[in-house]
């Protein structure tokens, strides 16, 4: 099969990405939209539920980096790291609509996923030094300078917006992916699974053991959870 | 020189245009400085870090109701810039809307002084008069 084909809807497919990379993924959306309405709904002057949904972001977001080093190769940073070059010449086949054939991120995808990456880790970590100057704070609040929470506070005001933005190119970009250039990423990340092709980058995923992605989820949260207790506050309140 | 006379003029008029009343700005930026001391124990109150005080309670309570009397007067057409004030143009915008969120927070304030009595009605209550802060901030009040 050519390059330059589509992927064949072969019955025979390979594995793409890891239960543990799916489930950041699904995960990560559903407690970004949580972020926002235990902000903007919730009659809770504290924020005591929108504070636990930043652990849990930051939690999923360090197990990610700690995943991008040591898990299956298509979660690995180095096989999918942003770099003008490639990301170009790859943007320009795209619009002559004969892109290559990726079976992890495309070298374009590349870029918005690492700009997502770093919006939602800015998000949630000016987030610790945030408040609304009536009773909600972040736990590193009272341990900053006020030049450093006014300018975290600010960002993480305006930062949601941004993560809307990069979200909104991510899902159109993968609706034309899926249903134009039928490369069915979406399934994919649902599946984990894409047909047999000839993908440029790798053949199928080396899927790393679910051992080692449940010991990053503990090293991950034990680094958030016990980060907040240090600062003073509490996971219950 | 025609052109020097002419910029000279508007910079005249841009200064009084700017001209504000910096002392009523000095004026709410304390009494909300107020507010937000008196504010300040209530939070580990409500999480339960530190005891239920009903004198702490009290004077948050009374001093948001001195304050919302105030307030309302505070907030004159020249007013609108200067001095790093935080007030959004839709404070005169919607002038009624804006005085009547100071009348919500003085009325649920004074109802709370004899609802709450103990932790669990202070628990029940406080977040509702506090409340009252945060959604006035959302729409009148300049992010940071």
């Amino acid at each position: 099969m050519s390059v330059l084909s589509r992927p064949a809807t072969d019955r025979k497919q390979v594995r793409v990405w890891d239960g543990a990379t799916r489930f950041f993924h699904w995960a990560l959306l559903i407690l970004i939209l949580d972020a926002y309405a235990t902000r903007n709904f919730s009659h809770d002057p504290t924020l005591y539920l929108h504070r636990l949904n930043g652990y849990a972001i930051l939690t999923l977001l360090l197990f990610r980096l700690l995943w991008g080093l040591v898990g299956s190769s298509t979660s690995r940073f180095a096989s999918f790291f942003p770099m003008p070059g490639p990301a170009i010449r790859y943007g320009l086949a795209l619009l002559r609509r004969r892109p290559l054939h990726y079976l992890g991120h495309n070298p374009l995808g590349a870029c918005l996923i690492f700009a997502m990456l770093l919006a939602v880790a800015a998000q949630a970590s000016t987030g610790l030094f945030t408040s609304d100057d009536v009773l909600a704070q972040g736990p590193l609040y009272d341990h900053a300078s006020e030049a450093v929470t006014a300018r975290a506070s600010s960002y993480h005001a305006r930062g949601f917006w941004i993560i809307v933005g990069l979200a909104a190119i991510h899902v159109v970009a993968n609706l034309v992916y899926q249903f134009v250039l039928k490369d069915r990423l979406i399934t994919s990340m649902v599946t984990g699974r894409k047909p047999i092709a000839d993908y440029v980058d790798q053949r199928q995923a080396q899927i790393a053991p679910a051992w080692r992605a449940v010991a990053c989820f503990v090293v991950a949260a034990v680094i958030v959870g016990g980060g907040v207790l240090l600062s003073g506050d509490s996971l219950l309140k | 020189m025609r052109n020097v006379m002419i910029v000279t003029a508007l910079c005249g008029f841009a200064t009084v245009a700017l001209a504000q009343n910096v002392a009523v700005i000095e004026q709410r930026q304390q009494i909300y400085k107020g507010f937000g001391e008196a504010t300040k124990p209530i939070g580990p109150m409500l999480k339960g870090d530190v005891p239920f005080d009903a004198a702490v309670v009290k004077k948050a309570l009374s001093t948001y109701v001195e304050g919302t009397k105030k307030l309302p007067d505070l907030f004159p057409d020249d007013t609108k810039t200067g001095h790093d004030t935080e007030a959004l143009p839709a404070i005169w915008q919607k002038k009624d809307e804006f005085v009547g969120r100071f009348k919500k927070l003085g009325d649920d304030a004074q109802a709370a002084m004899t609802t709450i009595t103990d932790q669990a009605s202070f628990v029940a209550t406080m977040p509702k008069v506090v409340g009252d802060c945060a959604a006035c901030h959302k729409e009148f009040r300049a992010k940071k």
